[in-house]
């Protein structure tokens, strides 16, 4: 389990991490989205006991990370900007990789050459960026992590190639209680593997449900009334109101049964309940922390 | 598998060995090439080994090497700390590294030896093979190799240790080879900026170099001391040698310290700890300040106004402090932080006021009487001096070119007290007469509370130069060189130089000067010829220019002691004794006569047994001397 309590990181006084707060249950698929800048890559890189916290803690199994071998020992990580040694092929870069981790797993390497198509004896500067990170996948799998951190990891990969990788560590996740905690702005792939989301915003994690929570916690109402909108319509926490002629689009947060009894006492002409996708949510939720999607004219 | 207490990662060290062993390979081809060099030539030198002096052939693996090996240490230390802590400095390479299950000592000490193990193994390589083929072929000093390479491994772990330890305060590459090298030179770069500023504020003050920094620059030691003479000058370089490894062994401890608290986030940034950013800043706007100010100062020539030099120096240090802003702050729109300048500017005019207005005393600091063993006053600064005042600094090699030694030996290593009362009995004006001392200060006193005049007269003979071309009108002033030295009872040598232009109707220096000279036995020692007799000349030269200018050399041969005589008569004879320590002006348009002795006792200085002076109509017994001997045409001559 990742426990992340209070953590905060500046740089040159701008708090990057403003007391960030999140807990990661084990062999769950967290899903971290937020604008840009929000700070989902520093909080990565603090996961990944590179960055030094200012302060707050990060354990994994209760332990810290930081400097903490046998803890960063059971982590993969996958930046969203890979780097390999300059002239290093896919077998440089596994000789290196099992010299430093103790469960690099030779036979799993050998059973992944058929599921990536590219040649481990060609430096790897001469790959296009998504063969880079099918070679980051396939070296981090062999690792055999027990968590495994994703920065924008499928940017790059063509949607076949995402769904190999997927289907492989979503396998780990089940047969091995692997964790994945991903960081992408792909909220349509994310709400096909996660099972938990953290919505992050200016340093802070303002939201943390499980995807099925976070989906029956806010609904997209589509109504009609005998006249205007009543006004008792506004009793309902209502995130986002549009109409079209008589039929108004509500999205409204809460619980979905409460809604629609509230909404029936009100006589409506027309009511239905429509399911709101990932990125929806992430635009209403962040929509009442100034961050809405503005109508712009140039 | 690594052990969780090892500092030592076996997969990374060989990985940077792999990455980076073409800087080795090169290192060691270069340095096999100047191996063969060295031998061919020792070769040769085996075959002429008969004509050879043994002594010569110590050290010759380090005269031969001087050339190469600070170039080498400069270039493959910084170049092979760079590499294999390259990932520090951009961030998506640092990330990489340091999400590893590899603790921050480990990777520094793996990183470390491994670069190490780079600049080493050549060295290592080639003192190998030297060896073993000094022995093989019988040459004779096979130990020779084995010191070079001791030396060389600790100039490299110093070097290279330095090079990865600035690697610690910046995030930048570029920035890490520049720091290197900056830091490498800074101790000489600024004695000898502020030596030369100091030269223009202060009354007196000599730019002398002291040498006594060059240790503090060790690429530069190392070309100027180390290699050309190491078994010359064992006990200061090997001292320095132990210094640089305990420098270098706190280097790698800081190194390491600072590694583990470094933030990564700093990749890129020029310096990478905050607590180091205004010294930074400070550091190289005063550096900038001196080199730009005082090129400024030296291309509008306006070396003697005050005023000048402020401005100079303000706008050296205003580039240098907003450049050192641009860089820290990653932006060009940086003149918001005007008010640390304006800072730094009132701190360094105080400072340039407070050592022109002579604050810190250096310019009216004359010893007490009590405080002086031994002191000279001379017409001219030569280095001998300060060899015969200050003898315990002797260095056999960089003093080789002062002392008189055959050539085919070694200079001495250290001087006796037979040289040292040789050296300050040769030099002239030295003296310990007390009542000397006492004058002497009372002259260096003098000078010092009328230096407002003797700058007014300056600065009226410049506005003579250059507003008048009649020269008797520029003739009014006359220049006096005088340097002072006192060696002080505890051996500490103070040095000044004045350089004065007097009014030649104003007498007060010149008489304080000849009551000074007509102390007994002080005349004397600013005339080695009297004392002397024939026996102690080898020869007399005469360079006789007449008044329609041809010129004659004349060799005397015959009557060394009846010329002798008439010369020892007329120096004592002379009107003013101040012709003891000047020369009378000259005027040379209308035909001289210059005499040279040249003594049978070399001394122990070189150049020094021999005696010239320019002979005017004073010197009577001289002239008619020469006239009744027919040497010289008093036709021929002026007047």
């Amino acid at each position: 389990m990742i426990e992340i309590r209070d953590l905060k990181k500046s740089f040159d006084g701008f708090f990057a991490l403003n007391g960030v707060n999140a807990t990661v249950e084990k062999g769950s698929v967290y899903g971290l989205v937020g604008p840009n800048g929000a700070g989902k890559t520093t909080l990565i890189k603090h996961l990944a006991g590179v960055f030094i916290p200012d302060s707050g803690s990060i354990c994994i199994d209760g332990q810290p990370v930081f400097e903490n071998l046998s803890v960063k020992s059971r982590i993969a990580y996958i930046p969203d900007d890979i780097y390999f040694f300059p002239q290093a092929s896919i077998l440089d870069m596994k000789k290196y990789y099992k010299s430093i981790y103790p469960s690099f797993d030779e036979v799993r390497f050998q059973k992944l050459q058929e599921i990536f198509p590219i040649n481990p004896k060609k430096s790897l500067k001469r790959f296009s960026r998504g063969m880079q990170k099918q070679a980051a996948f396939w070296l981090g799998i062999c690792i055999r992590p027990h968590i495994m951190l994703l920065d924008e990891p499928v940017d790059g990969l063509d949607p076949v190639m995402r769904r190999k990788v997927w289907s492989i560590l979503l396998q780990d996740v089940a047969e091995k209680e692997m964790t994945v905690f991903v960081s992408s702005h792909n909220l349509r792939e994310l709400e096909d593997v996660c099972d938990h989301v953290g919505i992050m915003h200016e340093g802070r994690i303002v939201l943390e449900r499980s995807l099925s929570e976070l989906q029956n916690n806010i609904v997209k109402l589509q109504v009609a009334f005998e006249g205007k909108l009543p006004e008792e319509i506004d009793k309902l926490n209502i995130l986002s109101k549009q109409s079209s002629g008589r039929i108004w689009i509500l999205i409204v947060r809460g619980n979905r049964e409460d809604i629609l009894n509230h909404v029936h006492t009100l006589n409506p002409l027309l009511v239905d309940a429509l399911p709101l996708s990932l990125e929806e949510i992430f635009i209403y939720e962040l929509g009442g922390m100034d961050y809405a999607v503005k109508n712009i004219v140039l | 598998m690594p052990l969780k207490t090892s500092y030592f990662n076996k997969g990374i060290f060989l990985n940077n060995i792999k990455r980076y062993w073409l800087i080795t390979f090169s290192y060691a081809f270069f340095l096999f090439l100047f191996a063969m060099g060295y031998l061919n030539s020792e070769i040769m030198r085996m075959d002429h080994a008969a004509n050879q002096n043994t002594i010569n052939q110590i050290g010759r693996i380090f005269k031969a090497s001087n050339d190469l090996m600070p170039i080498f240490l400069g270039f493959y230390t910084i170049v092979a700390a760079l590499a294999v802590f390259s990932y520090m400095q951009f961030p998506r390479n640092t990330a990489m590294v340091h999400s590893l299950p590899v603790t921050r000592e480990t990777l520094y000490v793996t990183n470390y030896l491994s670069g190490f193990f780079l600049v080493v193994f050549p060295i290592f390589l080639n003192s190998c093979i030297l060896f073993i083929a000094e022995t093989v072929l019988g040459l004779p000093y096979p130990n020779d190799i084995l010191m070079w390479f001791g030396v060389n491994l600790v100039l490299t772990f110093l070097l290279y240790t330095f090079a990865v330890f600035t690697g610690m305060f910046t995030g930048h590459l570029a920035a890490q080879a520049i720091f290197f090298y900056i830091f490498n030179f800074i101790a000489i770069f600024l004695e000898f900026m502020i030596g030369m500023a100091l030269d223009d504020f202060l009354f007196g003050y000599i730019n002398n170099r002291s040498q006594n920094f060059e240790v503090w620059s060790p690429l530069f030691y190392s070309a100027e001391s180390i290699f050309p003479n190491f078994y010359s000058n064992q006990g200061p370089i090997t001292a320095a040698l132990i210094g640089y490894l305990i420098a270098g062994i706190i280097f790698l401890i800081s190194g390491m310290v600072l590694y583990k608290k470094r933030q990564l986030e700093v990749a890129t940034d020029v310096i990478s700890f905050p607590a180091v950013k205004p010294i930074f800043k400070y550091s190289a706007t005063f550096c900038s300040s001196i080199l730009i100010g005082n090129i400024i100062v030296s291309i509008l020539n306006m070396e003697s106004s005050l005023g000048a030099y402020i401005a100079a120096y303000l706008v050296g240090g205003l580039i240098g402090y907003f450049a050192c802003e641009m860089l820290l702050q990653k932006t060009f729109r940086v003149f918001k932080a005007y008010k640390g300048f304006i800072a730094f500017g009132v701190i360094l005019s105080l400072l340039i006021l407070g050592v022109n207005f002579d604050l810190f005393g250096y310019e009216r600091h004359i010893p007490q009487d009590s405080e002086v063993e031994l002191m000279c006053i001379s017409p001219y600064r030569d280095s001998r001096f300060k060899l015969a005042l200050r003898p315990e600094d002797y260095d056999p090699q960089k003093d080789r070119y002062l002392i008189n030694y055959n050539h085919e030996d070694e200079p001495p290593r250290v001087l006796t007290d037979a040289h040292i009362d040789e050296l300050r009995k040769e030099m002239q004006g030295i003296v310990d007469n007390r009542e000397a001392i006492t004058l002497a200060r009372q002259i260096h006193d003098y000078i010092v509370r009328n230096e407002a005049l003797f700058k007014e007269n300056e600065a009226t003979a410049a506005r003579l130069r250059a507003s008048s071309n009649d020269e008797e009108l520029q003739n009014n002033f006359i220049d006096r060189s005088l340097y002072f030295a006192y060696r002080l009872n505890d051996g500490t040598l103070i040095e000044r130089q004045y350089y004065l232009k007097t009014y030649k109707n104003n007498t007060e220096l010149d008489e304080l000067l000849r009551k000074y000279l007509s102390i007994p036995g002080v005349r004397e020692r600013y005339e080695p010829i009297i004392g002397k007799t024939a026996a102690d000349i080898e020869r007399i030269i005469l360079y006789y220019s007449t008044v329609d200018g041809s010129s004659n050399d004349f060799e005397l041969n015959e009557n060394i002691q009846d010329f002798l005589t008439a010369y020892q008569q007329d120096i004592l004879a002379l009107d003013d004794p101040l012709e003891s320590m000047f020369d009378r002006p000259a005027t040379r348009k209308k035909g001289y006569i210059d005499i040279t002795f040249e003594f049978k006792d070399k001394g122990i200085l070189l150049n020094v047994p021999r005696y010239s002076k320019s002979l005017h109509p004073g010197y009577k017994n001289t002239l008619n001397y020469l006239i009744e001997k027919g040497i010289i045409d008093p036709q021929a001559l002026p007047e």
